[in-house]
């Protein structure tokens, strides 16, 4: 499976979803840059594909950054394409599950 | 002829010793051109700067270059080509073609040779003569020129050498205070030891107390060693005490002035520095570090290292910004002030050098303290920095029984504070400072923590657009986090829901705090938002009982 783990790269056309790899802390300094990596890479998507957002590597996430995943969730629906997250951090999920966001933003 | 040339400079050893470089040089070039049958003969010396130039230092029948004080920069004209090549040149015509200086021209010289005067492999300058009469210079002139070129360097070299080390001694002296304050309540003792090689080092330190009664005492290495090394101490220490007076008050928004003009007037120069103010009678001190090691506090509780969160070292980034941590000192605890030399050791990290100061800090006199701490760390084994240590201890009280004071209970005390601008990047700013000074704190309340300063700090960015300030409180069972701006705007709690993409700062705020607040004050233009954390009994000095409120961070 192709992993998009290079800023702005967009993944090789193989089969499998597209993946957004995130890092680091994810905070109103990095929403708007997820938020315009991961359309960038929507613009090769087709309908009804699967865009995936690994957040392994998340040290930490706060309202700025769960905005941004949802903002991108946003674009994604425009284009048919359903957002799933993968290797969720504890400290992200809990605040997923506190505030519903892991009701239309599942984990694979 | 060589030998004659040879003979008559080897005179110049001996005549280096008892004439000023200046009538040297004159006299060595008075006689090459005698030896040489040449009109004129010139010494330029290169002079470092935002460019680098050859200035006119000494000269025999062209003295009027040295008094014009000319200059020909490094690949322009005659010399500044020698220099650039670091080869000799044979000029056989002189016009405003081939040579930068118009009084070469204008003494009605024909012919001319320079070499490179060089310092290792550097060049330091040139020495060039010239004849009036259409006679060309061959291969001969050129090595004897170089000859003669290689006495010229020498003694210059020799000179600057002893320049040097006369200024270094005088610096040094000019460089540590003699004296340390008088200071009611107060202990000062200090200690500085050079490097091994006896290199005047970069290390400083400087108590003095201000018209308003108010002591700054603090502590710096600029990197490097040498002269230049002592003139940039002396020139920060300058500045520091200049902003102290003038500002007074806030170490941190001294750092923040100091850093702007060295970034402005000082190229390439970094350096760290610490900075402890305190007003009478000194039982808090508030400390503002720029790349510095922290302090170490002896007190009955053992010794600690202070938590203060050290900003970048001045002179390395544009506006930086520098938190204020707030140490108590009670009376007969002792606070040591340290340059890296005292921890650090080839091949080791540094947190083994920090606890090894820690382990071997007791609580003790400050003389005692810098004695003890000497000998343990450094002792016999030769240094590879200098060390310098400046210890304040507070005189016994023999009022106040052992143990911590009341102050330090329950009641919530101000530990830090720091100040940020309006920008994104501030908000990592203000989880970091935050986590650092608040702490041993469990996992689960470091996340809590970390999270709700994230959000206050993003409120105050993106809604009041204003300069803010975070403020850490600590009592024996909870953590306080002020943040204030100058918005007077409404706090809004929302409930959003799972999709909305705003609106879940303070819903979090609201969630995990144990308690929070606004809060307007007429004395402030702003708001102070506020959120509170219990601490866990394990995170408690008394072991309380509560459990802790708010929803849960982990999985």
């Amino acid at each position: 499976m192709a992993e998009n783990s290079v800023p702005d790269a967009v993944r090789a056309r193989t089969a499998g979803p597209l993946v957004l790899s995130l890092a680091g802390e994810i905070d109103l300094a990095q929403a708007d840059r997820t938020v315009e990596r991961g359309n960038e890479l929507l613009r090769t998507a087709k309908a009804g594909e699967r865009l995936v957002i690994d957040m392994r590597r998340v040290r930490f996430i706060d309202s700025s950054g769960l905005s941004g995943l949802l903002r991108l969730r946003r674009l994604a629906e425009q284009q048919s394409v359903s957002v799933y997250l993968r290797d969720v951090p504890d400290q992200v999920a809990g605040l997923l599950r506190l505030s519903g966001i892991d009701q239309v933003l599942p984990t694979e | 002829m060589r030998e004659r040339l040879t003979n008559l400079l080897a005179v110049t050893d001996v005549r280096l010793t008892r004439l000023d470089v200046d009538d040297l040089l004159v006299e060595v070039l008075e006689r090459l051109r005698a030896i040489l049958d040449v009109d004129t003969a010139a010494v330029l010396l290169l002079e470092r700067g935002t460019d680098d130039y050859l200035v006119a230092r000494a000269a025999s029948g062209l003295e009027e270059e040295v008094r014009q004080g000319v200059r020909v920069p490094i690949g322009a004209g005659f010399a500044g080509t020698i220099a650039a090549r670091k080869e000799p040149v044979i000029l056989d015509r002189v016009d405003s073609t081939t040579v930068a200086n118009p009084i070469l021209s204008e003494k009605g010289i024909r012919r001319m040779v320079g070499v490179p005067l060089f310092s290792g492999t550097d060049v330091m300058g040139v020495l060039h003569v010239g004849r009036l009469q259409d006679q060309s210079f061959n291969s001969d002139d050129v090595e004897l020129l170089q000859i003669a070129g290689e006495r010229v360097s020498a003694a210059i070299q020799t000179r600057q050498i002893a320049v040097e080390s006369a200024a270094g001694a005088m610096l040094e002296r000019e460089l540590l205070p003699t004296h340390l304050p008088a200071v009611a309540g107060l202990e000062f003792a200090a200690r500085y030891a050079p490097a091994e090689d006896r290199s005047i080092g970069g290390d400083w330190y400087d108590a003095f107390v201000l018209p308003s009664g108010e002591l700054w005492v603090l502590i710096g290495d600029v990197a490097g060693h040498g002269l230049a090394s002592a003139v940039m101490v002396s020139r920060v220490k300058s500045a520091v005490r200049s902003y102290a007076l003038l500002g007074g008050d806030d170490a941190a928004h001294v750092l923040t002035m100091t850093n702007r003009k060295l970034l402005h007037f000082e190229i390439d120069t970094m350096v760290t520095l610490l900075c402890a103010v305190a007003k009478p009678p000194f039982e808090r001190f508030a400390i503002a570090s720029a790349g510095h090691p922290p302090p170490v506090v002896a007190s009955g509780h053992g010794a600690e290292l202070a938590r203060v969160l050290p900003g970048p070292p001045l002179g390395a980034v544009d506006e930086p910004h520098y938190s204020t941590t707030y140490v108590t000192l009670d009376p007969g605890s002792t606070m040591l002030l340290y340059t890296d030399g005292l921890v650090e050791r080839r091949g080791e990290a540094i947190d083994s050098g920090l606890a090894r100061l820690r382990d071997a800090v007791a609580n003790v006199s400050p003389e005692q303290m810098c004695r003890d701490v000497m000998r343990r760390l450094v002792g016999s084994n030769p240094t590879l920095d200098d060390v310098a240590l400046l210890a304040v201890g507070r005189t016994p009280d023999p009022s106040v029984s052992a143990g911590r004071s009341a102050a330090t209970g329950n009641e919530i005390e101000l530990i830090a504070e720091m100040n940020l601008p309006p920008q994104s990047r501030s908000v990592a700013e203000a989880r970091r400072f935050a986590l650092r000074a608040a702490g041993d704190v469990s996992k689960r309340t470091g996340d809590a923590l970390k999270l709700l300063v994230s959000e206050l700090a993003t409120n105050c960015v993106v809604h009041a657009r204003s300069d803010f300030t975070v403020r850490i409180l600590r009592s024996a069972n909870q953590i306080r986090v002020e943040c204030s701006d100058a918005d007077k705007g409404a706090v809004l709690v929302q409930h959003p829901g799972p999709s909305d993409t705003s609106g879940r700062g303070m819903y979090f705020v609201l969630r995990f705090a144990h308690n929070w607040g606004v809060e307007q004050s007429d004395r402030r233009p702003g708001k102070t938002v506020w959120f509170s954390l219990r601490l866990e009994s394990t995170e408690r000095p008394d072991g309380g009982r509560d459990s802790p409120h708010g929803g849960e961070l982990s999985a």
